[in-house]
């Protein structure tokens, strides 16, 4: 009898411990980006944004998205978010940031869980880009735009569930267009936009 | 100002109080002891003193809560703003650089497809 009590005492004590631990094996998906913050001093231009879940939710709590139909579009993106992390830093001269700066942030996209579904790269114009997606199942719960260019680099960190359709047709609304400079302008161009569907299906299996 | 002796002696000379004076000192005082005792002159006010007090406190607790409400109200507003100016901005660079990477990647394919649609 007091064998078998031990036994109880012993699996529920190991139950609780797995229950408690459990979080911590979940995968995710927030990057740590504070290696990158000492490029602020260097660059000319910088957004640094962070928004964690309960920004997220008290942004959109306030938006008035009854009467402005783009608000509603943004505020739909926004709802199951638990965080955004934008780092962008613009450059007046190029070879400001090294590039063991961007590998400590490729580092971490090697990770369980992330699948690089976008890449680009040019030698020419020496732009590095990387789109990565964490999933599960089939779901996307986290989304990273890697954006490495001579004079500018961009790391977009978004966390949670997240429709990329959505978010590349955000252009136009609610003040978002798709950029100033001239390459930002030729997004707005619908029939250069390639449909996500499609990429997904084509793009190469990672190599990392 | 000066005064002779005998000024002083004149000021100060005795004076006759007048007939009856012990009768009335004694009438005066008798009629002092038989007055009722007046009771303590309090005002209305000072009766209702503890009242006041407390509801003067609970209005300042109520003014007070209000005031902090509406206060907190307005920063909780303010940085409910500011966190949708950074959404909005944050969703801006994703969607620009999202369809410049695109952009890209569908260059890069339909430029060698045109070039051997040329050949």
């Amino acid at each position: 009898m007091t064998n078998k009590r031990i036994h109880i005492a012993l699996w529920t004590g190991a139950i609780m411990i797995f229950a408690w631990a459990m979080p911590g094996f979940a995968q995710n998906a927030r990057l740590e980006l504070k290696n990158l913050e000492k490029l602020s001093s260097k660059a000319s231009e910088v957004h640094d944004i962070t928004l964690d879940g309960a920004m997220l939710q008290l942004a959109s709590k306030f938006m008035n998205a009854a009467d402005d139909p783009d608000a509603a579009e943004v505020k739909d993106i926004l709802k199951d978010l638990k965080g955004i992390y934008v780092k962008n830093f613009e450059f007046d001269q190029p070879n400001q940031y090294s590039q063991a700066d961007v590998q400590a942030i490729r580092a971490q996209l090697t990770g369980p869980g992330w699948q690089r579904i976008v890449e680009s790269r040019s030698e020419h114009s020496r732009e590095h880009d990387e789109i990565y997606v964490m999933k599960q199942g089939k779901a996307i719960t986290g989304l990273a735009i890697l954006v490495a260019e001579p004079t500018e680099l961009t790391v977009v960190n978004i966390v949670g569930p997240i429709d990329i359709n959505k978010l590349a047709a955000l252009q136009g609304h609610f003040n978002i267009p798709g950029g100033d400079d001239s390459s930002d302008k030729k997004m707005k161009d619908q029939s250069t936009k390639p449909q996500l569907q499609k990429r997904e299906a084509a793009h190469e299996p990672r190599d990392n | 100002m000066h005064f002779s002796e005998d000024d002083l002696r004149a000021a100060l000379k005795r004076q006759d109080p007048g007939e009856g004076f012990a009768q009335r000192v004694m009438a005066r005082v008798n009629q002092a002891e038989s007055a009722p005792e007046k009771p303590p002159r309090r005002v209305w006010f000072l009766r209702l003193r503890p009242a006041l007090v407390a509801v003067a406190a609970v209005l300042l607790l109520v003014i007070g809560l209000v005031v902090g409400y509406q206060q907190e109200q307005v920063a909780q507003q303010a940085r409910a703003r500011k966190a949708e100016q950074q959404a909005v901005l944050a969703l801006r660079i994703a969607n620009a650089k999202l369809n410049r990477v695109f952009e890209r990647v569908n260059q890069r394919q339909t430029v060698p497809k045109v070039q051997r649609e040329s050949l």
